[in-house]
């Protein structure tokens, strides 16, 4: 089975592009292989100039990505998965950069919790701060939305914009499209593995695009 | 550099995690405790054949509770994608193998201290013995080793708590022989000097399991 065919999409530093699609589209699959957890069957991926399936170390170190899953251990507070993950990316001071990214999202006061008593949304947060802990240069997060209360995604779009501001690329899918329209300074379409429309999110209104996307899903354009 | 801290920080993160929870300590013990004393009735031991079944019955119980163990650790990295995240971050994967198989010789080893003064209890044959616990540290060091690969391999399946134990103890059997082997020669009062060869046999186990382990663990976890 083929999930992904004929991808070719570039962007730059600063670009912040939201990837639509319907379930099974490929966005995940996308979102996986950028962010080096599955090769390619064909095709490169170069982020930052680095091919990645030869520098996926460095690679690594380049990128922060939001899941479905949270990526965090329930038996350990939010600050002792923070610093776990501060030392593996080698953060410096980490100590005094995961108590700055929990209060960036919020949760400075539940640093010692275990992650199991947190909410849903609070786990969410705590793994938004685990993405930009070492101030990745691209952001990849899939459907980072799900499951967040109106704070925690209010509270991630504020994370997010204050991404764009500061020139880090942002890669985001979501099936939200008036949230990721508004967000975005592009927004693309995948569509049964291939990339099936990309634009310039300036110019669109949520309407157009959604009667646009409905288009494109079902065939007709 | 590098590689031996983010190494210690991930054995400190399993160990932090067990402190909490104790629940690889907490299963292995107590599967360990039920092996050895539904042995120690089942074979109605007297002082003529205890020295005879005691060696098996101990490593029985230290392979079958450390497949356990090594189930449950695994399990704990598939959980909200732990795993995934230790994949994402820039760490070699050799060092995610170390700290795993380290995390995990510990707690083997600490369930088997527990262990052992019990089963000299049930056996009558003192094994709390230093010489013992080389033959000990030994045996389970290949057992972590190979059984943290084959774990990892197991836990992206359905069936991973049957899977481990099927892939494990067939490929860890010439090592929990050598094992009983050199436990039985020590308790029979043959001197480390005794069970050298078997000694030797289970360092080249070690060597060789932790090595083709090291190697293989990138492959395994890749997709």
């Amino acid at each position: 089975m083929v999930a992904l065919s004929g991808v070719d999409l570039r962007l730059a530093e600063g670009d912040f592009l939201t990837l639509f699609g319907p379930n099974g589209a490929g966005k995940t699959t996308l979102i996986r292989i950028l962010a080096t957890l599955m090769r390619p069957t064909a095709g490169r991926v170069l982020i930052g100039g680095l091919d990645v399936a030869e520098c996926t170390a460095q690679v690594r170190k380049l990128i922060g990505v939001v899941s479905h899953q949270t990526f965090l251990y329930r038996d350990l507070t939010a600050e002792e998965n923070l610093l776990l993950y501060a030392r593996l990316y080698d953060v410096p001071d980490p100590k005094a950069e995961v108590r700055k990214a929990l209060e960036r999202v919020a949760l400075g006061h539940r640093a010692g919790d275990p992650v199991r008593t947190l909410s849903r949304g609070m786990q969410q947060r705590v793994s938004i701060a685990r993405a930009v802990l070492h101030d990745p240069a691209i952001l990849l997060l899939d459907e980072p939305y799900n499951g967040l209360d109106q704070h925690a995604a209010a509270n991630l779009t504020g994370i997010l914009q204050e991404m764009a501001l500061r020139g880090r690329t942002v890669l985001m899918t979501t099936h939200d499209l008036e949230q990721g329209l508004a967000l975005s300074k592009r927004v693309a379409i995948l569509s049964a593995g291939r990339l099936a429309y990309e634009e310039r999110a300036a110019g669109l209104t949520a309407a157009s695009f959604r009667a646009l996307y409905m288009d494109v899903v079902e065939g007709r354009a | 550099m590098g590689f031996l801290r983010k190494t210690w920080a991930l054995i400190a993160k399993d160990l932090a995690v067990e402190r909490r929870t104790r629940e690889a300590l907490t299963t292995m013990f107590v599967f360990s405790v039920m092996v050895v004393v539904i042995l120690n009735f089942a074979f109605e031991l007297r002082v003529e054949n205890v020295r005879q079944v005691a060696p098996g019955a101990l490593w029985v119980a230290f392979a079958f509770a450390g497949v356990l163990g090594l189930n449950r650790s695994l399990a704990r990295e598939r959980e909200d994608g732990c795993l995934e995240g230790l994949m994402l971050a820039p760490v070699d994967r050799t060092a995610i193998f170390v700290a795993k198989a380290v995390a995990n010789l510990f707690f083997m080893l600490g369930s088997e201290a527990v262990v052992l003064p019990l089963f000299t209890v049930l056996f009558g044959m003192n094994v709390v013995r230093a010489d013992l616990a080389a033959v000990i540290l030994l045996g389970t060091v290949g057992l972590a080793a190979v059984g943290t690969l084959l774990a990892a391999m197991a836990v992206h399946t359905r069936a991973r708590d049957v899977l481990l134990p099927i892939l494990l103890l067939p490929v860890s059997v010439p090592l929990l022989i050598a094992a009983a082997k050199a436990t039985g020669g020590l308790l029979d009062g043959a001197g480390l000097a005794g069970v050298a060869g078997w000694l030797q046999l289970l360092g080249a186990f070690d060597v060789l399991f932790a090595a083709v382990s090291y190697v293989l663990f990138e492959y395994v976890v890749e997709e």
